[in-house]
């Protein structure tokens, strides 16, 4: 094992009163062959005004691992993100061993809710058992253990009052949850309206519990409450899969990750112009000539595992069909197959007159079967990711003079009689196929009405969006700067928003460019600070003198994929994704600086899960709280 | 196959799904003269360009046309000098054969374990699922050739190389002719490039026809890395020796100590670690050390410890007192940390100690045992805070006891007779060890205050000192320093410190970024020339004096987890910058580059991600104008002559322009 043998002989050796710190923090689980040293650290740790002090250990001192001091100091512990609504956590811990932990009665109203809070439970015992040094919930061999730590028992009970199990921007997330103990019996009791409420009390319960590095045990805090409700409904990341591949395993990794945050919209932009890895089994066309090569591909059954896979731990998986602009790649098959061109400017040059990066490509909206693959791809998409709540039509970056330039679509617009060919006739066909791709999606969704996302673009510009785009239809999501005067014509116009704006929330910002020198277009990166900062509520307030809270949907942090693949993906979403799940779901009034703590460990707690989150800070920032300002 | 599945799909039919076996692809690669119009910074070289396989009979597979392709194929870093065929062998990997030519004993034992290496990274090449198909009988003999009998790397290793192959149908010949062991592994290294995975044979390719004659421009090729900050795990240095022998890069700079932490085992002072590491499971045994010098040595790189001085100590020192032997540093963890030193925490060893140099000998002595044989070591020596000693009242009675001033020269005095004793006591222990020892001419300091102009040559003698240099590139005193007669390796932060660019970890108001953003791209990794910047600075390019370089990963933002992501690919594109000094810009690189950065992923390394995979697959089309160059005409089609398309012309010019200063900036 990790636990390094040499140190327990030291342990068994000494005084038992001798108190000192075996400190094993978070570092890496993989390598189990490295042994630590025998000789005892010399650190302990106080709670002093809300935060962990190091001190040498003098035997006299009553100092706690710091592990117990994080767990019970500070007015929030180390709960992320912040609770809403009441939170108290007592000072002590009671230590326990693994196997105690036992779901002890699970009360709701229907089966498939029955099914998903004990699949939730398995999650958060393993996520509890990661909390050892060797991530498998195993204490060291032939460590004996006190009786009364053998002997405590933790009971979970969980109710669920609604039957509800696919979420919807209605879904009531809200949960209670208390931990009371006597004797040796430690409650804990869930109360939560359905079961998405339930799994993020267990999230929550996962917080409440520590590695406790004396006994090579678990801890619990011994007393505990917490009412807990989201201030938005829709807590997004976004992972673009077409610029680069991500294989299966890493988008599991991603929805660990984001489960562990309370974030619940996984915004998959499956497709663009680079590649389509998107297997339909109507339109096995589009990955043969789509996917950058053959072992780069999304099976359906990859789709239903990750949809199911996201719903255990609280999130939809959320669909883009990005059109009419970034397609390209996977389409060019039509010709061949008498259809005509289904889309043109494909891998055009020079490409900057086309299109906004390499390769370009727009969908051929005057040739009549580009809406019957469109109404196909609808059709397979709503069947592998639904039930749909929700369908993103992308819809952003269209270049006119694509299509401006494009013989075809010239000769139609003469025929149509709008051979001036101004912006506004280009508009107008847009907003065309915009709306027959909602007529197809609505068929596809078997008649059945959902909200459509669309990108914030030409078509959401000063004085088009009332025109373009009807507000009962359509939630606009955007991507310009959280100081653009569009933000208060589109909530002033009645429409819901989601906020991803690019200044705070794009994850991709900051490296090196990839067409050409310097740093790439939407530098400087964003730090986590920034990222929590960036209030949809004070931004809307800003511009408007409103914090229009009812029509503000909620945010969603955008990893586009040009410079990134699986390798370090880990490390571009997280631990910045921590700071924007704590920022939608508390909405906190104050700035990052009294969140940094427990940012900082929540970060640790997402490398226990095997997420590679980045660092932060050095770990003396982490053993030394609040010494790492300026 | 593909005929069938094409002619079966028609609009509104569903289709059984038979898509994919890896031949049931459309697309092939084939070697093209042909230059991106658009792309006015194109060259005539030739490049992969992707086309339907059905259409081009001529067309290969990707990594076939990549090997072949272009006047360098996809080698990294570009060779001194290079001729490639362009043609491939099919094979399978139990039809290579090695075999030692003329060669020392000693040097026999190394070559062993590199072609172990070697072997290993030809598999890696391969699909887990691979079933090798025994049919392809063509076989690869390798002849490997070493005189000398070196087996430690130092300033005069020759690491040169010669790599010869010529095939026939039957067979591959391969030599590669070293003078010493380190020349042989790079050959393999090259070799490694050489050959790759075809997804079309579903076997390895090697390169049918091949002469190289290779060696590097810099003998210090180095990255630095910093243990202290955060704790990096031995497995993640072995995978950061692993991406450096795959870019030839000779010189791990490990900073294994900060005021931080202090993760290194010292045998005669244990409770360095004790109080000094974060953890008992974070820290560096002896044996543990010594396993990964001989891992490094047969990866053709060499260790170089860094035991920063007199500043940049605090947590380990804290037992002084405690054992009598009063305070060792001074400073530790003082606050406002902003009034003592750079970042928390702060600390400096106390110079009025005596019982201090003990220390600092005891440590020096483990060091130089541990990090045998040591050539050169490195002493830190920078960011030395004058407020922290001249606030600390034994520091103040020390210098009144000495009837000395407490002006700023008096303190760069007893710094720089600090930093003579720690020579003489490193020397001491070196020579302990190993009469021969060079330390003493290859000791390693980082420019500090003692650089400047003035002081450098009043406080260091250039015999001594090496003088890393982490100014910018505009910095006098890297003028300073080369016309003092010093040797030097450049780590001009501005270029070449990798930690840049992200978020502040100490507290800031907006843009919440780190002191030295923005964060580097490859492409001013690669740029970088230090005899450019020696030559407008001086007038002349001090080839001589300028030994290297090295980029610096500070680990303040980093640990394992991101470890391989900051490093690399950066540091391949300081690879080929240091082996072959290239004159010209990344832009010839970037195709071999970006397949470099492949190949570390297939070593398991951890490397980011440049750009999209199209662009790997669509070579020379992921480029940019400089903004300035940006030709109104480009948006004008021939195609459309209707009325009102000019006007339209105008507007998305002005589009385009919009567009492009966004992305360029």
């Amino acid at each position: 094992g990790w636990y390094p043998v040499t140190m327990t002989g030291a342990m068994k050796a000494l005084p038992g009163a001798l108190t000192f710190v075996l400190l094993l923090m978070v570092v890496n689980h993989a390598h189990a062959q490295h042994t630590g040293f025998s000789l005892p650290s010399p650190w302990g740790w106080s709670c002093v005004e809300g935060k962990c002090v190091r001190e040498e250990q003098d035997g006299i001192k009553n100092l706690m691992g710091l592990n117990k001091c994080k767990l019970t100091c500070g007015e929030y512990g180390p709960l992320w993100p912040k609770p809403t609504v009441l939170t108290t956590i007592s000072k002590e811990t009671l230590v326990f061993l693994l196997p105690q932990l036992v779901l002890h009665k699970l009360t709701t109203p229907a089966d498939e809710s029955d099914d998903l809070t004990r699949k939730a439970f398995d999650i958060f015992l393993n996520n509890v058992a990661a909390k050892f040094p060797g991530g498998e919930g195993k204490p060291d061999q032939g460590r004996a253990h006190a009786p009364e730590v053998l002997n405590q028992r933790v009971e979970v009970e969980v109710t669920v009052s609604s039957a509800a199990a696919r979420l919807t921007l209605e879904t009531s997330e809200k949960y209670t949850l208390g931990i009371t103990t006597t004797e040796s019996v430690t409650h804990v009791t869930i109360l939560a309206v359905n079961f998405f409420g339930a799994r993020h009390a267990l999230e929550t319960l996962s917080q409440l519990i520590e590695y406790e590095e004396y006994e090579d045990a678990l801890q619990i805090v011994n007393t505990a409450a917490v009412v807990d409700s989201p201030a938005f409904a829709y807590r997004g990341i976004l992972l673009d899969t077409s610029r680069n591949f991500f294989s299966v395993k890493s988008i599991e990794r991603t929805l660990d990750a984001m489960a562990a945050n309370k974030l619940n919209t996984f915004h998959w932009h499956i497709t663009d112009s680079h590649s389509f890895p998107l297997y339909l089994e109507s339109l096995p066309q589009m990955v043969y000539y789509g996917a950058y090569t053959p072992r780069q591909i999304y099976y359906p059954k990859d789709i239903r595992n990750l949809v199911e896979y996201g719903r255990v731990r609280g999130i939809r998986v959320l669909p883009e069909f990005d059109a009419p602009a970034h397609v390209g790649n996977g389409w060019q098959w039509g010709e061949k197959e008498g259809m005509g061109k289904l889309a043109v400017c494909v891998n055009q040059e020079p490409w900057q007159s086309f299109c906004v990066e390499p390769p370009c490509g727009q969908l051929n909206i005057v040739n009549d079967r580009v809406y019957d693959v469109l109404g196909q791809i609808y059709k397979e998409m709503a069947d592998l990711f639904g039930p749909l709540d929700m369908f993103h039509y992308g819809g952003d970056e269209v270049n006119l003079n694509c299509w401006n330039t494009t013989e075809e679509i010239v000769t139609y617009m003469d025929k149509v009689g709008k051979g001036q060919r101004t912006e506004e006739d280009f508009y107008d066909l847009w907003s065309q196929f915009q709306s027959r791709a909602y007529g197809l999606m609505t068929i596809a969704n078997k008649g059945k009405h959902i909200p459509g996302i669309l990108w914030t673009s030409h078509l959401t510009e000063k004085g088009h969006t009332a025109k373009y785009l009807d507000k009962n239809q359509y939630i606009i999501q955007i991507w310009s700067t959280g100081t653009d005067p569009l933000i208060k014509e589109l909530l002033e116009g009645g429409f819901s928003v989601i906020f991803s704006n690019y200044d705070a929330w794009y994850l991709d910002c900051g490296y090196g460019a990839w067409v050409g020198e310097g740093n790439n277009w939407c530098s400087p990166y964003k730090g986590w600070q920034t990222v929590y900062d960036n209030s949809p509520t004070a931004m809307a307030k800003n511009l408007t003198g409103k914090a229009h809270e009812t029509s503000i949907l909620g945010g969603e942090a955008a990893l586009w994929s040009e410079q990134v693949d699986e390798t370090s993906l880990d490390s571009k979403l997280w631990p910045r994704g921590q700071a924007l799940a704590e920022r939608l779901w508390t909405n906190p009034e104050h700035n990052w600086e009294s969140a940094e703590l427990r940012m900082v460990h929540q970060r640790q707690r997402l490398v226990q899960r095997g997420i590679e989150a980045d660092r932060l800070q050095p770990q003396w920032c982490h053993q030394n709280e609040g010494l790492c300002y300026l | 196959m593909r005929g069938n599945f094409i002619l079966l799909l028609f609009m509104g039919a569903l289709v059984p799904s038979v898509y994919c076996q890896d031949s049931d692809y459309p697309w092939a690669w084939d070697c093209r003269n042909e230059v991106v119009e658009a792309n006015e910074n194109a060259t005539l070289e030739d490049r992969c360009v992707r086309v339907m396989k059905s259409e081009n009979i001529n067309a290969t597979g990707i990594n076939t046309c990549k090997l072949t392709c272009g006047p360098n194929g996809v080698l990294w870093p570009r060779p001194t000098s290079v001729e490639l065929g362009k043609d491939v062998n099919f094979f399978i990997p139990d039809n290579i054969r090695i075999y030692t030519g003329v060669c020392p004993a000693n040097v026999r034992i190394l070559l062993d374990v590199a072609y172990q290496i070697f072997s290993d990274n030809i598999a890696h090449y391969t699909p887990d699922s691979i079933t090798w198909n025994t049919t392809y009988t063509h076989e690869v003999n390798i002849a490997v050739q070493v005189t000398d009998n070196q087996e430690h790397l130092n300033y005069d290793t020759d690491e040169s190389y010669t790599l010869r192959i010529i095939s026939t149908e039957d067979d591959t010949a391969v030599t590669i002719h070293a003078e010493t062991f380190f020349g042989a592994r790079h050959g393999l290294e090259t070799l490694s490039q050489l050959i790759d995975y075809d997804d079309e044979h579903e076997t390895l390719q090697i390169v049918s026809d091949v002469v190289i004659t290779d060696y590097p421009v810099f003998k210090h090729r180095g990255i630095s890395l910093d243990t202290s900050r955060n704790y990096i795990g031995i497995p993640s240095i072995e995978r950061t020796i692993d991406g450096m022998a795959s870019n030839k890069l000779n010189i791990l700079h490990w900073h294994i100590t900060d005021s931080h932490s202090f993760p290194l085992e010292v045998k005669s002072r244990p409770k360095m670690m004790q109080y000094g590491a974060y953890s008992p499971s974070q820290v560096y045994r002896e044996s543990e050390v010594a396993e990964l010098i001989k891992y490094a040595q047969v990866r053709g790189v060499h260790i170089l410890p860094e035991f920063d001085a007199p500043a940049h100590v605090g947590n380990g020192f804290q037992w002084g007192e405690e054992d009598g032997l009063g305070k060792l540093t001074v400073c530790v963890e003082q606050e406002p940390w902003q009034s003592v030193c750079v970042e928390p925490p702060c600390g400096q060893l106390n110079l009025a100690n005596e019982n201090m140099y003990d220390v600092l000998s005891d440590i020096y002595k483990d060091m130089v045992d541990m990090f045998q044989p040591m050539h050169v070591f490195h002493y830190g020596g920078d960011e030395v805070n004058l407020a922290c000693w001249n606030e600390t009242e034994e520091i103040i009675e020390w210098m009144e006891g000495k009837n000395s001033s407490r002006d700023a020269d008096d303190y760069y005095r007893e710094w720089s007779n600090f930093q003579e004793r720690a020579r003489e006591l490193l020397v001491n222990a070196s020579k302990e060890v190993d009469a021969e020892s060079s330390v003493g001419e290859f000791g390693i300091l980082w420019t500090s205050h003692l650089t400047e102009e003035d002081n450098v040559k009043k406080y260091l003698n250039p015999d001594e000192y090496i003088i890393q240099i982490w100014t910018d590139n505009k910095s006098n005193i890297i003028k300073e320093v080369l016309e003092a007669g010093f040797r030097v390796i450049f780590s001009n932060y501005d270029a070449w410190y990798l930690d840049c660019g992200f978020g502040a970890w100490v507290g800031a108001g907006p843009p919440n970024i780190n002191w030295c953003s923005p964060y580097k791209g490859w492409q001013t990794v690669y740029d970088n020339s230090p005899h450019h910047i020696a030559k407008d600075l001086t007038g002349e390019t001090h080839e001589d004096k300028i030994f290297g370089g090295e980029v610096a990963m500070w680990t303040e933002q980093t640990d394992e987890m991101a470890l391989d992501s900051r490093l690399w690919p950066r540091s391949a594109a300081f690879g080929e910058r240091m082996w072959s000094n290239p004159s010209e810009s990344w832009r010839l690189a970037e195709t071999r580059m970006v397949h470099q950065r492949k190949r570390l992923v297939q070593r398991g390394i951890h490397a980011d991600r440049l750009q999209p995979e199209w662009c790997h697959q669509n070579e020379g089309l992921c480029y940019a104008y400089p903004a300035e160059d940006i030709n109104p005409e480009l948006t004008t089609s021939p195609s459309v002559t209707t009325d009102g398309g000019s006007n339209l012309a105008t507007m998305f010019v002005l589009n385009v322009v919009a567009i492009m200063f966004i992305a360029l900036n």
